[in-house]
């Protein structure tokens, strides 16, 4: 505690104690001493911004990759990835970057498409480019591209391709963009339930209480593989693409309220005896008030923490059940899509680069982990 | 005189411990059982006994922030007493502005997430007590009473010490201008260097504006600093209730007693004779029958386990629950 005003002060009582120096932190609301104290955490400043970035990119996704998820490249099917060089074969200095130039040809003994790096060529990669056209966010059309190739008849593929020849850089950016909204959609769903649901139990208590106690006890006993399964199944086939995602999404969030909910009831049940709430009810405030102005701020930095955690739930439960082939098809593509593709033994020796997705999916995790962990210490910024 | 306040037979039971599928209570602590007692104006009533005897819990009680599950509280308002039972919520909001509270610990009592100024604030906005300006000068006032400065008004209460958080929660109790304070314990959470301080600004409030206290303590000491009569509480019941003076002078009841001599003496030749009472404070959940005391007093006749003693006026202002009240004599804390 800063106890900066303190005892040294008044000898004649009701006289106020002399205070010339003020501290930073003495006037800072809430939201500022949490930030300063989740300055201090590096691990959770670097994973906030690889999320961040990783969010960014998604967002334009249509503009950063080169290529729209189904377009084919299919001289260059299963291809690798192509590393981007500043120095050529002969030790020159370009400052634009470039790849070298790839040839197919068919082996005459496996009868498979082969590509040989060509070194005595080069394509440049260029800039805000113009190429394929998209619809950015499905609203307004544009054919302009972060970088690309100036000829048509190249191709340029940071990633591989997948066994059909799609771009996996650009299919990659999709997916996270994919995989990301649904962890924000579904732990938002899930709040609203746990907020609601939790908030009505704790502030009630009694007999809804534990109505609404022993219905989360149910369905969490229920083990979450099969459910999601069962659920997931029972979509029906000839649902679209877009009605399938909010499905899913809503299924997920449907498991995740449970323990969200738990915690609200239990800190709403903690609060409603707190002194200062007490005290505001004796100043008059009404229930409304008490609940917004009292109650929910001081722990809706809990809350944003339970959800910061439980993001990484949703995520991997999305990408385990699109992984088993229930959740998201095609044509969206998400984590879990992009793994499902690298789910046979040929796929893995022969195209390892299809896993790069799942590397995604660790790294992503491992972000939301240690900005979690940061934000939990911020959560209380008065304990030093 | 009339009372400004009146508590007759209040009861308040909590259920505790539950058990089957929709948790049905399997028994009921009765924290405060059939109290009366008249609160005069002016005066500063100290209620005092152990940890779990009931006293937060009957002032609470009194202010209707816990419901009593039976009996009365009367409030003296403009020459006419309004029975708290029949109030509505938007009733007690309007009550609240006349009762108002100190709580033990302002490390819990103050919103950390609102300055100062808005914590005093609130009262008034709430209840549409004048403008903005208004408010803000009144919030000024109020807190300069208190002992507080202007340019410490911005301040979250993380940066305050106990005792000027303290200050903060007694000028937002004074805010609405109240008749009646009920004050939880408000030094226990407190330095002993600050205590006197807290002490004697309660003392100068209730001179300057007239007000009347219920002080709730468990440190005798300061009851005989502050308090003008004293009520002793002994799990949930009133024992003895009489003036300052002679609570400490010639108790009347063997509980008065033994916290008497539990008053620790500077002197340290003098030999300390604690009465003390044998055994723990019984679990309140299941009292003991006849005199709540009888286990752990001294002078325990057979009868004492049979029959409840009634509160009774043994002298002009001096009640005592104990069946020996008369026979008996005492020993004070001080000769």
């Amino acid at each position: 505690m800063s106890t900066t005003t303190t005892a040294s002060g008044t000898l004649n009582v009701g006289v106020a104690t002399r205070e010339t120096k003020v501290k930073r932190t003495d006037t800072a609301t809430h939201w500022q001493l949490m930030w300063w104290k989740f300055r201090n955490h590096k691990m959770a400043l670097l994973g906030g911004s690889i999320l961040a970035i990783m969010v960014i990119l998604s967002l334009l996704a249509e503009f950063v990759g080169p290529y729209t998820p189904q377009e084919r490249t299919s001289q260059y099917a299963q291809g690798r990835p192509m590393g981007f060089h500043f120095i050529d074969a002969e030790n020159s200095f370009h400052l634009r970057p470039f790849v070298y130039a790839r040839v197919a040809k068919r082996n005459r003994v496996t009868l498979r498409m082969e590509t040989t790096v060509d070194k005595t060529e080069m394509w440049p990669i260029s800039f805000f480019v113009r190429a394929d056209k998209y619809k950015m966010w499905g609203l307004f059309k544009s054919d302009l591209h972060l970088f690309g190739l100036e000829n048509n008849r190249h191709f340029l593929h940071l990633l591989g391709t997948d066994q059909l020849g799609r771009d996996m850089f650009s299919r990659l950016l999709y997916a996270t963009r994919t995989s990301l909204s649904i962890g924000a959609i579904g732990v938002g769903l899930a709040f609203l339930l746990g907020i609601t649901l939790g908030g009505i139990a704790g502030y009630f208590g009694g007999m809804v209480d534990s109505v609404i106690m022993r219905l989360i006890e149910f369905i969490r006993s229920i083990p979450t593989l099969p459910l999601w399964l069962a659920l997931a199944a029972a979509l029906p086939r000839e649902w679209t693409a877009l009605q399938v995602y909010l499905s899913i999404t809503a299924i997920l969030a449907l498991i995740g309220w449970t323990h969200l909910a738990r915690r609200v009831r239990g800190k709403l049940l903690a609060l409603r005896e707190e002194e200062f709430v007490l005290a505001a009810r004796l100043s008059g405030c009404s229930h409304a008030r008490i609940v917004t102005r009292h109650m929910l701020p001081s722990f809706m930095s809990y809350m944003i923490v339970d959800l910061t955690i439980s993001f990484p739930y949703i995520i991997m439960a999305e990408t385990a059940l699109s992984f088993l082939g229930l959740g998201m098809r095609e044509p969206i593509v998400s984590w879990g899509v992009l793994l499902y593709s690298a789910q046979n033994i040929r796929s893995m020796v022969l195209m390892p680069w299809l896993l790069i997705p799942g590397l995604v999916v660790i790294i992503a995790v491992i972000a939301f982990n240690f900005l979690g962990d940061g934000m939990r210490d911020a959560a209380d910024p008065y304990t030093k | 005189m009339e009372p400004l306040i009146k508590i007759r037979d209040l009861d308040v039971i909590f259920p505790i411990g539950k058990s089957g599928f929709f948790g049905k209570p399997t028994a009921y602590l009765q924290a405060v059982s059939g109290i009366s007692l008249d609160i005069h104006k002016r005066e500063t009533l100290g209620l005092v006994g152990e940890s779990g005897s009931g006293k937060t819990t009957l002032g609470r009680a009194i202010l209707h922030l816990e419901k009593p599950t039976r009996g009365k509280v009367e409030f003296h308002l403009d020459d006419e007493y309004v029975d708290l039972e029949d109030l509505n919520t938007k009733g007690l909001r309007k009550i609240w502005r006349h009762m108002q509270m100190v709580f033990q610990d302002p490390y819990a009592s103050l919103n950390p997430r609102m300055t100062v100024r808005e914590i005093i604030a609130e009262p008034l906005v709430v209840n549409r007590i004048g403008n903005k300006n208004g408010i803000l000068e009144k919030v000024e006032k109020v807190a300069e009473m208190c002992g507080l400065q202007r340019d410490q008004l911005g301040r979250y209460p993380h940066a305050f010490s106990g005792g000027q958080r303290q200050r903060i929660a007694i000028a937002r109790a004074l805010a609405l201008m109240p008749q009646f304070i009920v004050s939880d314990e408000p030094v226990s959470a407190l330095d002993v260097s600050i205590q006197a301080q807290i002490l004697n600004l309660f003392k100068d409030l209730q001179n300057k504006l007239g007000l009347t206290y219920l002080f709730i303590a468990h440190d005798l000491a300061t009851v005989a600093h502050v308090c003008d009569r004293v009520a002793v509480m002994y799990l949930g019941q009133i024992v003895e209730l009489t003036e300052t003076e002679r609570i400490f002078y010639s108790p009347k009841h063997p509980y008065t007693e033994a916290l008497m001599s539990a008053i620790p003496d500077i002197d340290p030749d003098r030999k300390m004779k604690p009465v003390l009472s044998s055994g723990e404070l019984p679990n309140p959940a299941n009292p003991p029958s006849g005199c709540r005391f009888h286990t752990r007093c001294r002078y325990m006749e057979p009868y004492c386990r049979e029959a409840q003693p009634e509160l009774n006026e043994i002298m002009a202002g001096h009640f005592v629950a104990c069946h020996r009240a008369e026979s008996l004599t005492l020993q004070g804390a001080v000769e």
